[in-house]
Formats: C-alpha cells, structure tokens, sequence
C-alpha cells in the first residue's frame, strides 16, 4: 500500500527488473534477440505486478502489523514474557540504575512492529534475513513509540544459480512522539519465485525433533538457571579487551509454548480467527492453507507452531521467528554489559534455521575496544549456533560502556541529550 | 583517496562483513566463496556495504564477475574512478 512518494536521505536503490528466463530464446542453447512471440497472459500479469513492485521503491510502506503502541509497564511485562527476560533492570520500577527508572529492553521494537515488512509480490516467497539495528535513545516505561517502514530497493543475486531470487531491501525506524529516532534498521529479505522455493524444500539430515536424553536436558536446564546477568555490577571499557569472550546465553529447547508466549509479547503478525479470518483470507488467499490433518484453515504463519503449515511450506518441522531469535540475542549483548551500558548497535543475519527441539547457544566476542572522554565503544562480533554446532545466526554490535570510576558517564550522555 | 587507502578500507569492511579475524589475510586472490565461506547473501551484504562505503552504485553485471578479494577491489576502484571523473 503506496502511501506517498518521498524521498528520506535513502541509499540509492536498485530499480532493474529481474532476470526472467521466459525473456530469453533458449530452444537451441543459446540466447539472442530473436523476435519474441507475444507475452501470454502470465507474462503480462508477471510485468504489471513487477512494476507495481519496483514504483514503490523510496515509499512508505503500510504499517499493517503495528501492536504495541508505547512501552506500557504490561506492555513491557508481556514482551519480556515471551522472550525469557528476567533482568530487573526491565522488569523492576524500584530497581536503581543509573538510568534512573525503568527501561524496556532495547528489542521492545520487535513488538511495536517486526521491522520487515510482508509487502505483495505476487507468486514471490518473502524470507526475512537480517536486520541491522542502531538504537538512538533508550526506551523508557511510557514511552510512545511510532513505526515507519521504507521500501529502499532490491538486487539480484551474483550468481546464475539463484535466478528466480533477489534481496530486497527495507529501512525501518521507530520514533518517538515527536518525530526523532528512538532506532533505525536496515533490512533485508529474499524474495525466490514459489515455485522455486517448493522445490529448495529444507532437507534437514539431522532428526528431528532432536532426541535429547534425559540427563543432557537436566544439564541444560541447570545451565539455564546458573546464568545471571551483570546487573548492577558496571562492567567498566578498562575491564575489556580484544578477544574476550562473552557469556553464552542458552535458548531452548524450543518449545511451542516458546513461539507463543513470543507472538503474546510481541505479536509478529496480527492473527484473527472465525469469520474475520475467512473475510481475511478472501481477500488473500495465498496466506491460509488447508490443515491436512484437522481440516481447519489456518495462515501461512502457522510454520511457526503448527506442523502441517511448516510440511506445507517444505519444511522438516516448525521452526522459530527470526525478530525472536533477534530478541535473544539483544538479551545476551544487554546481560553481559550490565546496567551501566547500552546497546548501540546489533546486526543479525539469519543464517540457519532454528526447529522446535533444537537449543540456540549465543555468544560472541570483542573485536576493538576505544574510548573517549569517560565513555568506551566496544565492537563485539557475535555468533549463534545450535547443538549440533551447527550456525543459525552471525552479526555485529557495538555497546557503550562507562570508564573505570565513571559509572553513570554512558547514561548522562543520553540524560544530556534530552535535557 | 590512493590505492593503498582504498585497499586498507576495503580488507577492513570486507574481513568485518564477512566475520575475517585477520583482516590483514584478504590478499588479492582470497576467492570470497571458496576460502572465505562467504554465502551469496554476504555477498550480496558486501556489495551494499561497499556501495555505502565508497558512495558508488554496482551494476549488476560487475558484482556477478566478483570472485576473489582482488575482483572486488578491482570493482571499487573503477566506479570509484568513473565517479571522480564525472565529480
């Protein structure tokens, strides 16, 4: 949905249509400019919905998954649920810090709206890949928070194998109420033609559901518990150096009720049921399918809970949501940089797939440390992995940590900005 | 900007995209795919980040030729050489 054609200081963008084999006069291997016999009626309907397509490159984007509107205290209660956030920091009014009241945590965006944008592209699958976050301003309790979403262009992939996919590219912000960034992302998705993707279905070699056994379930779940964030403890930039390791958070095994308790906090998309989905689903009916198993109707979506909806879509098992996985490791970089820090950056690319049953272990490590005045910037490369060692996720943040003796110097630079 | 700056920036952009260690171990011939395990998605990042970087815009038919670290560069140096020309 085109809302206005405006420019915002955006990249410049990529605006060539996609490479189309049907174009290309192949009878006798060879391609050439031969005369091209008239476009069929699926041509004609692949130009015009292409063109649609690439008129709203430099638009607004509609907002249509919007759900919380401000950091309500239940708000930001309902997000930590369902991502397993238990820092006081987050979830305390009365917890002291040097910020003075309470936060959300910097991934509460993902619940104002995921960022990504599902845009129509009719006959393309849409897989969100990454997400490159610069957060502005921390999000205090109460804090209104207003979505916008840019689409800022597509390229083709370099590489002749994946003809039938491009990247497209979105920038999203969250503002505040009146008009400044509270955080801005970079974003992108692949979009491969249906057909394409039916037959790239995900064979995964491994079993699934993972058979853990008992006693390697009770050493996880106590490595679970035993983890605590730094809390009020100030990590100061002098403690830091290039090299260091950060705690692994563990994540899982992921549960159904996981998937949920995130789409409570977070809802990703809006669902509805009965009637409303139906009228829904009669205007897009490329969104639902037909349950094999209990004959309900049921949205595209459901590859995140339902098994039926994920062997539809050519995958082995249901598996998680990439804002989710975002989520958990916001969670990581914000446990091992206490109170005292903040999060000014965190880029994520979603390299693998995370099933039910399987356990995300995150990490990373300080790649360079600097200072100025009594605030340090440390660039911290992360990585996260499954319990087959297997990647799921890579990226790269940048916190902000206070100098030796200087606990409160990161929060003042941002009480200053405000006053 | 002279070769050897641009180089310097582009093993430090391109070892950071791609999650290099040692920056300093991008030599020409380092083939991005094979030997840096770079996915066409990171290819793909690497491109925007250098377009970003260098204030040039990749057609299409010069990254598909980007193979090795020294295609890449090679690359860069060119638009950035046709954008100061037409500056």
């Amino acid at each position: 949905m085109l809302e206005c054609n405006v420019t915002h200081g955006l990249e410049p963008s990529e605006k060539r249509a996609p490479k189309r084999d049907f174009e290309r006069d192949t009878a006798c291997g060879v391609e050439h400019d031969a005369p091209r016999p008239a476009p069929s009626t699926a041509e004609r309907d692949f130009e015009r919905d292409f063109a649609v397509y690439e008129s709203r490159i430099g638009c607004d984007l509609r907002v249509s998954t919007q759900f919380n509107e401000a950091a309500t205290p239940l708000a930001i209660d309902r997000f930590c649920d369902g991502i397993g956030e238990g820092n006081p920091l987050f979830r305390d009014g009365a917890h002291e810090s040097p910020w003075g009241e309470r936060m959300a945590p910097p991934s509460f965006i993902f619940s104002v709206f995921p960022g990504w944008i599902l845009q129509g592209l009719p006959g393309w699958h849409a897989f969100h890949t990454s997400s490159d976050i610069t957060f502005h301003q921390p999000i205090f309790e109460g804090q209104a928070i207003v979505p916008r979403s840019v689409f800022t262009g597509y390229k083709h992939f370099p590489n002749k194998m994946d003809a039938g996919s491009l990247c497209e590219y979105q920038q999203a912000s969250w503002l505040d109420e009146q008009g400044q960034p509270l955080a801005t992302a970079k974003l992108s998705g692949v979009r491969v033609l249906r057909e394409k993707a039916r037959q790239a279905s995900i064979n995964e070699e491994r079993v699934l559901p993972h058979p853990w056994k008992p006693a390697e379930l009770e050493i996880l779940e106590e490595r679970i518990l035993r983890h605590e964030p730094q809390g009020t403890r100030p990590l100061f930039v002098e403690d830091v150096q290039v090299g260091d390791s950060l705690p692994t958070l563990v994540k899982g095994p992921l549960g159904m009720t996981d998937i949920v308790a995130y789409c409570v906090g977070a809802s990703p998309v809006r669902l509805q049921a009965h009637e409303l989905a139906l009228q829904h689903y009669a205007q897009h009916p490329a969104w639902r399918f037909r349950d094999a198993d209990g004959r309900t109707v049921e949205p595209m979506f459901g590859v995140h809970y339902n098994q039926s909806a994920a062997t539809h879509a050519g995958m082995p098992a249901p598996f998680d949501i990439g804002t989710q996985r975002h989520c958990w490791l916001v969670q990581m970089l914000t446990d091992w940089m206490g109170d005292a820090g903040f999060l000014a950056r965190c880029e994520a690319r979603y390299t693998g797939f995370v099933f039910l049953s399987d356990v995300v272990f995150l990490s990373g490590s300080v790649t360079g440390v600097g200072i100025e005045g009594n605030v340090g910037t440390v660039s911290v490369r992360t990585v996260a992995t499954n319990q087959c060692g297997q990647e799921v996720m890579r990226g790269r943040s940048t916190v902000l940590l206070p100098t030796r003796g200087h606990a409160p110097a990161v929060a003042a630079r941002f009480h200053d900005r405000q006053a | 900007m002279t070769d050897e700056e641009l180089i310097a920036r582009m093993k430090v952009l391109t070892a950071d995209c791609l999650g290099i260690v040692d920056a300093s171990r991008l030599a020409p011939d380092v083939r991005l795919a094979e030997d840096a395990g770079a996915t066409s998605l990171d290819l793909l990042q690497l491109v925007v980040e250098l377009e970003n970087e260098f204030g040039i815009s990749i057609d299409e038919a010069s990254y598909e030729t980007i193979r090795t670290f020294g295609d890449a560069v090679a690359c860069v140096k060119q638009y950035v050489a046709e954008g100061e020309r037409h500056a």
